[in-house]
């Protein structure tokens, strides 16, 4: 968090508060929607281990971060290409943060990350194209 | 289960059953969490292997409404705050 503002919603370097968070009144992908980037970094680095993680954050239609060494877990079996942020694409967390900082700051290069949402977009045969 | 007595996990490339998920699952701060949280697990993952069926949280092709709906919020319009979200856990 020194390179880049976080809003950290769980216990977990907690610096900012949501009832509809807490009380699961609201779906973490709501919240997820008004922010650019979602830290959706999985609990374990294992060659299929995705979880709601993803899903909640690419629900949202914000740009996910994730964090793939070596391929494990391997995001290009869940979700399009150049749809995502991983960690290890970077040789330093200062590294990470300017190119988020960047991306934050310019809408053409943040849209680039969405362009499967693009219309008019054949969606399913590009996922199919995607998943195999 | 107790922590010491746990199935030896061999891995090869046969299709096989696991019962990974509930380490997986097990947060390091959660209660009970002292009896294993120092333990060196062997973990893997893979779709292929697993048997009867592939073993996962969901079912991928469930969301693809939303996983390829239009941008909810345009760029111009989120919030300031901050650009990056974190929930780590909502307890």
């Amino acid at each position: 968090m020194s390179y880049i503002r976080i809003d950290s919603y769980g216990h977990c370097l907690n610096n900012i508060k949501s009832d509809g968070i807490k009380a699961h009144k609201q779906s973490n992908s709501v919240i997820y929607s008004s922010y650019k980037f979602v830290i959706a970094i999985e609990n374990s680095n294992c060659e299929d281990y995705v979880t709601e993680k993803l899903v909640l954050a690419l629900s949202s239609t914000s740009i996910p971060i994730i964090a793939s060494r070596d391929g494990k877990p391997d995001y290009a079996r869940f979700a399009p290409k150049y749809s995502y942020i991983n960690v290890y694409d970077y040789k330093s967390i200062k590294e990470l943060a300017d190119y988020l900082n960047y991306l934050s700051s310019n809408e053409t290069a943040y849209n680039e990350y969405l362009w499967f949402r693009q219309p008019p977009a054949n969606k399913y045969t590009v996922l199919e194209f995607h998943l195999k | 289960m107790p922590f010491n007595n746990l199935p030896e996990i061999i891995r090869n490339d046969k299709q096989q059953q696991f019962s990974i998920v509930y380490v997986l699952e097990s947060e390091i701060y959660s209660q009970q969490s002292s009896n294993w949280d120092k333990t060196d697990f062997q973990m893997w993952y893979n779709l292929e292997r697993s048997y009867p069926e592939p073993i996962t949280y969901f079912n991928l092709s469930n969301y693809l409404e939303q996983l390829f709906s239009p941008v909810q919020i345009s760029f111009s319009k989120k919030t300031t705050n901050a650009p990056i979200i974190w929930i780590s856990s909502n307890w």
